[in-house]
């Protein structure tokens, strides 16, 4: 039997390899036990690897037997931080050899195994080259087909942008096919594919059963809101969707996109940054980092003012300012408290509501129209799908023209009856007041929870277009007592930042200094579930406190409550409430294999680590003893590897059936 | 050795191993859009990818939890 599984693992193989074996490269050598080396390379390795490889299973591939020896020979360990061993090659190009012939020995093809040797003996000259560029010296290098540009993302409830860096180190929008450059963040479910944007909302207004828009309010749960075209849809699926296609208009300027920054909300939580994440890589994306849109409107407002320094552009400023950003996107509001000194950007405090948006001022101008229609007609528009999807379409305009008017008409078609209500924009103001007001107080709590006051501020920056709204400006520069800035475009800052990021992160992998930095806090308090001594109830025990600045590590001790005990469950939540059933359950971490005849009371270490984009992670270890325990982080509402697989091979074939 | 049945629209290609399988896959004789059933007769045919995935999912499950799981005690001071 031939064998074209060995050579398929050999040729792929040591390219999938090589890529993600420097991923641990600078982390401490700790990193090869305590999970980080298999969260890192094992796993997203094997992810990538050919379904032929994958049909035969990681345990009949040996794949963890496999890693654990290039973890041995690959690195060397002597040092603080990992860096490839001088002859990571030679050791990698052996490890290779030894794999292709287990797999032989399984087709019991005893010549072929002396071929696929003496094929792999040719050293990496020609597959290995990504190895040969990074072991020697420690340098990093792109791989052959790594294309010289990452762009940054801003994936909006209702809008969306794409950005890129140029050759000059301006960051700089791309339009879509219809020359704009804000994508509407809808997917119109047709039977023949997809189609995304200002097409899918026309269609949507026809067959809204059809149309999924603001997936993003919906991010962190199981579902979509609604069944689409009859089906039930993770949110993160529409959200691939709509980046397949940014992707899709960046490489038509830029050539192949596969690295991405996409930004978050400040006020995110964990499982909804996690759900982002996996968006992205359901779209065929590398996501090299997910960033706060209020960070990242305020990297671009740095680069902007010429705070910061690119390669183009020189020295930066070293004068420290207090910059509070306001961000009312389409359905999420933050506010953050950023500090900039130089090239450094820090939050200092942030909050906001993942459920407030542009969204929400146009379903009340939504309501007060249906009403005053009905008055008039007998007919609630409300009450029929078609015509309310049209009439949020009819609002959404009249709102924009209230910015600028003093009177809009909004066009109402119900069942055969056309009418045309006006609406005055102090009636607008008085029905969302309540809504502006819930901003306010936000951004007062904001500025309380850093210990600032209002004359440490200096600058106010808007962003979301939202924020074009007049009653905004108005109660801002009373709050604050001065003029906001508008210098930055609401609509695509936040994907100029995540550019800009996205570049800075290209940089530092190919071992240039960055020209900035971000230190971000996290925006919800982490705890774990335990139970109060003196009441027997269970609380929220807060291990890290919200607004810490992140990365941030702690260590909690927890002891075994019986003899024998083999395992330790922890219930992590997010949120500030002494009450467990008013937090976030973010997960499970499971700690399990303890070691057998362990006396009640044995100490366990659980640690929880909070990366700087606001994911966590989660291991253990026993006092005393040196085996591994291994410790599950079971999240709720995770789609599993089984599904991530089935959605990721759907999204790629409907964007292939699109491209026809 | 586990048995697999290969469809390919209404024609079923045979019977093969999961190496011969596997092996199928990467000379390009089949295709991962043809359709598997992991058992010798029965009606359990699935896509190729969704069956890799289903495997993937097997090989990734966690162990079950110990049914004795204790939440611990933690000092709240």
């Amino acid at each position: 039997m031939s064998n074209n599984l060995a050579e398929l693992f050999r040729e792929h193989g040591k390219q999938v390899v090589a890529k993600h074996l420097r991923a641990v490269v600078g982390q401490p050598p700790a990193a090869l036990v305590d999970g980080t080396y298999e969260r890192l390379v094992v796993g997203p390795a094997w992810k990538e690897m050919p379904l032929p490889c994958k049909l035969l299973g990681r345990r009949r591939l040996q794949w963890d037997e496999f890693f654990e020896r290039l973890a041995a020979v690959a690195y060397d360990q002597s040092g603080p931080l990992l860096k490839f061993a001088p002859d990571a090659t030679v050791q990698t190009t052996a490890a290779f050899k030894e794999a292709v012939a287990r797999i032989d020995a399984l087709f019991e093809t005893t010549e072929r195994t002396v071929e696929s040797v003496a094929d792999s003996s040719e050293g990496p000259a020609d597959t290995g080259r990504p190895v040969d560029e990074t072991a020697p010296d420690g340098e990093t290098a792109d791989e052959p087909d790594t294309p010289p540009v990452a762009v940054g993302i801003d994936l909006g409830t209702t809008y969306s942008a794409i950005s890129f860096v140029d050759e000059q180190g301006r960051p700089c929008s791309i339009e879509n096919t219809g020359g704009e450059n804000l994508t509407p963040s809808v997917v119109f479910f047709d039977d023949d594919g997809h189609v995304v944007g200002r097409e899918a909302r026309m269609a949507g207004v026809m067959d809204p059963d059809r149309v999924a828009d603001c997936a993003k309010r919906d991010m962190g749960r199981p579902h979509y809101r609604k069944l689409v075209a009859g089906e039930s849809i993770p949110p993160e699926v529409v959200s691939s969707i709509v980046l397949r296609t940014l992707k899709a208009d960046a490489e038509r300027k830029l050539g192949p996109v596969t690295k991405v920054v996409i930004t978050v909300p400040a006020y995110f939580d964990e499982p909804r940054r996690r759900a982002t994440m996996d968006a992205g890589r359901l779209a065929g994306l590398e996501v090299l980092d997910i960033v706060n849109e209020p960070t990242a409107a305020a990297v671009c407002y740095g680069y902007e003012s010429g705070f910061v320094r690119t390669a183009a552009s020189g020295a930066g400023d070293q004068q420290r300012r207090r910059v509070l950003v306001y961000d009312l996107g389409g359905g999420t509001f933050d506010v953050t408290l950023l500090e900039i000194q130089g090239n450094s950007f820090r939050t200092l405090a942030t909050d906001g509501d993942v459920r407030l948006g542009g969204k929400d001022w146009d379903e009340r101008l939504v309501e007060l129209v249906a009403e005053r229609f009905a008055e008039e007609h007998g007919d609630d528009p409300r009450e029929d799908p078609a015509s309310l999807q049209e009439l949020w379409e009819s609002v959404e305009a009249a709102k924009k023209s209230l910015t600028e008017l003093k009177k809009a008409q909004v066009y109402v078609n119900h069942l055969g009856k056309r009418g045309r209500v006006e609406v005055t924009r102090d009636e607008f103001e008085d029905v969302t007041a309540p809504l502006l007001d819930r901003t306010q107080h936000t951004t007062e709590l904001v500025v309380r929870q850093a210990g600032a006051s209002w004359d440490e501020i200096d600058r106010v920056l808007l962003v979301g277009g939202s924020t074009r709204m007049p009653m905004v400006t108005a109660m801002l520069e009373e709050l604050t007592g001065r003029p906001v800035d508008r210098s930055l475009s609401p609509d695509v800052s936040v994907a100029h930042g995540a550019a800009l990021y996205a570049q800075l992160l290209l940089s530092r992998s190919s071992g240039v200094e960055p020209s900035f930095e971000l230190t971000n806090v996290n925006s919800h308090s982490l705890g774990i579930v335990g139970l109060d001594k003196e009441t027997g109830r269970k609380v929220n025990h807060v291990l890290i406190p919200k607004n810490t600045a992140l990365p941030c590590t702690v260590d909690k001790v927890c002891r075994t409550a019986k003899e024998n005990q083999r395992s330790v469950k922890l219930e992590v939540l997010e949120g500030e409430s002494p009450r467990p059933d008013q937090c976030t359950l973010v997960g499970v971490s499971s700690v399990r294999d303890l070691p057998e005849t362990l006396p009640a009371g044995t100490r366990v270490h659980v640690r929880y680590e909070y990366e700087a984009n606001g994911r966590l992670q989660v291991s253990a270890k026993i006092d005393g003893h040196d085996e591994r325990v291994s410790a599950v982080f079971a999240r709720e509402g995770d789609i599993d590897a089984g599904e991530m697989q089935i959605w990721s091979e759907y999204v790629a074939h409907q964007a292939n059936r699109d491209r026809e | 050795m586990s048995k697999f049945r290969v469809r390919r629209g209404p024609d079923v290609l045979g019977t093969f191993t999961d190496l011969e399988l596997a092996e199928g896959l990467a000379s390009g004789r089949f295709s991962e859009f043809d359709v598997v059933s992991p058992s010798e007769e029965g009606d359990d045919w699935m896509p190729m990818q969704k069956y890799v995935a289903q495997l993937e999912a097997e090989e990734n499950a966690p162990p079950p939890l110990d049914p004795d799981d204790e939440p611990f005690r933690i000092d709240l001071g």
